[in-house]
C-alpha cells in the first residue's frame, strides 16, 4: 500500500491532519477497500496497545515506598551525626596535628632524636616501669 | 483530600498524607512504567524511585503543572535510563534478554487468545526506541492527548506528532504479519 496514505491513515488518528487532507483521506476511503481494511488494522493495534494497560503493582505497593522513605531518612540522620561530629573534631584533629608537626620539626632540628619517641617528645615507658609505677 | 491539600500536608512532615497521595497515584506511574518497561521487577523498582523522588522534590513543587504530569514526567524520565542501562547490559553481556518466543505464540490457534494477544504487542513495543516507546505510552496507554504528550516530555506537539506516526508505523510493520498469523 502507498506509504503516504499508510501515514495519513496513522496521522488521522491523533487528529493530525488538516481539513484539506481529512477530506482527501475521506474520499480515498470511501472509494478504496483495501484503505479501510488499513485502517481498521491500524485501530486494531492501537486497542490492543490501550488494552495493555497495568494499573497497579504488586500489592502493598504504598507500604513499601513508605518504608524506603523511613530508611532514607535514617540514613540522613545517621549522616547528620556524622557531619556535625565532624564539625566538633576537625579542628582538634588540626591543631593537634599542627602541634606534633612543631615538635618533630623543633626535636630534630635540635638533633635530639635518638629514638621515635624522643623526636616526638614522648617519654619513653617500657614494661618494668609501667610494672613498677603501680606499686 | 484533594490533591494540593495532600502536597500541603506532606511537605510539613504528614507521612500518611504522602501515603494517601502515593496510593492515588500509582495507577498512573503503574500505566507508565509497565507500558515502558513490561511487567518485570525493575518496574516496581523504577515506581518505588519515582515516588522517592517525588517526595524530596515535593517542598520544590510549584504547581507550574498538575501533579499527575509532574509525576509522569519523573516516571517517564527514570523508565527510559532505565532502558539505556537495558541496552548497556545487554550489549556488554549478550545476554538473552528474554525475547518471546515467536514461534510458539505462532501455535496459538484461538484468533482470541488473549495471552498471544498481548505477548505480541509487548514484543511490538519492546522493539521501540525509548522516545517513540514513550509517546506510544503516553497517548495511547495512558490516554494524554497530544497537548499533555508534549507537555510531559518537554516537546513540542509537532514532535510529538511526528514520533506518534513513525512508533505507530514501525508497530503495524512488526505486529501486521504477527496479527495476521492470529487472526486469520
Amino acid at each position: 500500500m502507498d506509504k503516504k496514505l499508510i501515514g495519513q491513515l496513522i496521522k488521522s488518528l491523533d487528529d493530525g491532519l488538516n481539513q484539506e487532507e481529512v477530506d482527501e483521506l475521506n474520499s480515498t476511503l470511501a472509494t478504496s477497500k483495501p484503505a479501510k481494511k488499513e485502517l481498521e488494522r491500524l485501530q486494531d493495534i492501537r486497542q490492543s496497545i490501550q488494552s495493555e494497560k497495568t494499573e497497579s503493582f504488586r500489592p502493598y505497593f504504598a507500604q513499601r515506598v513508605m518504608r524506603r522513605i523511613a530508611r532514607l531518612k535514617e540514613i540522613k540522620h545517621e549522616s547528620d551525626l556524622f557531619k556535625s561530629l565532624m564539625v566538633v573534631f576537625r579542628p582538634v584533629a588540626v591543631s593537634t596535628s599542627f602541634i606534633i608537626a612543631v615538635i618533630l620539626i623543633y626535636n630534630i632540628s635540635t638533633g635530639n632524636f635518638t629514638s621515635l619517641e624522643s623526636i616526638l617528645g614522648i617519654p619513653e615507658y617500657n614494661l618494668e616501669n609501667i610494672t613498677y609505677a603501680a606499686y | 483530600m484533594n490533591y494540593s491539600e495532600l502536597i500541603k500536608s506532606s511537605t510539613t512532615g504528614d507521612h500518611q498524607a504522602f501515603q494517601k497521595l502515593v496510593e492515588s497515584l500509582e495507577p498512573l506511574v503503574a500505566s507508565t512504567v509497565i507500558g515502558m518497561l513490561g511487567n518485570s521487577p525493575e518496574a516496581e523498582d523504577v515506581g518505588q524511585e519515582t515516588f522517592i523522588r517525588l517526595y524530596k522534590s515535593l517542598s520544590s513543587f510549584k504547581g507550574d503543572s498538575s501533579i499527575e504530569t509532574y509525576v509522569t514526567r519523573i516516571a517517564i524520565n527514570l523508565s527510559i535510563n532505565e532502558l539505556k542501562k537495558r541496552k548497556r547490559r545487554s550489549m556488554i553481556f549478550k545476554s538473552a534478554e528474554t525475547d518471546i518466543d515467536l514461534g510458539n505464540l505462532s501455535d496459538h490457534k484461538n484468533p482470541q487468545d488473549e495471552e498471544a494477544n498481548r505477548q505480541l504487542i509487548e514484543y511490538g513495543l519492546k522493539k521501540l526506541k525509548p522516545d517513540f516507546k514513550a509517546v506510544i505510552v503516553l497517548r495511547l496507554i495512558n490516554g494524554y492527548s497530544v497537548k499533555e504528550t508534549s507537555k510531559v516530555l518537554n516537546v513540542a506537539e509537532g514532535t510529538v506528532l511526528s514520533r506518534l506516526a513513525r512508533a505507530q508505523g514501525k508497530l503495524r510493520k512488526i505486529l501486521t504479519p504477527l496479527l495476521g498469523d492470529h487472526r486469520g
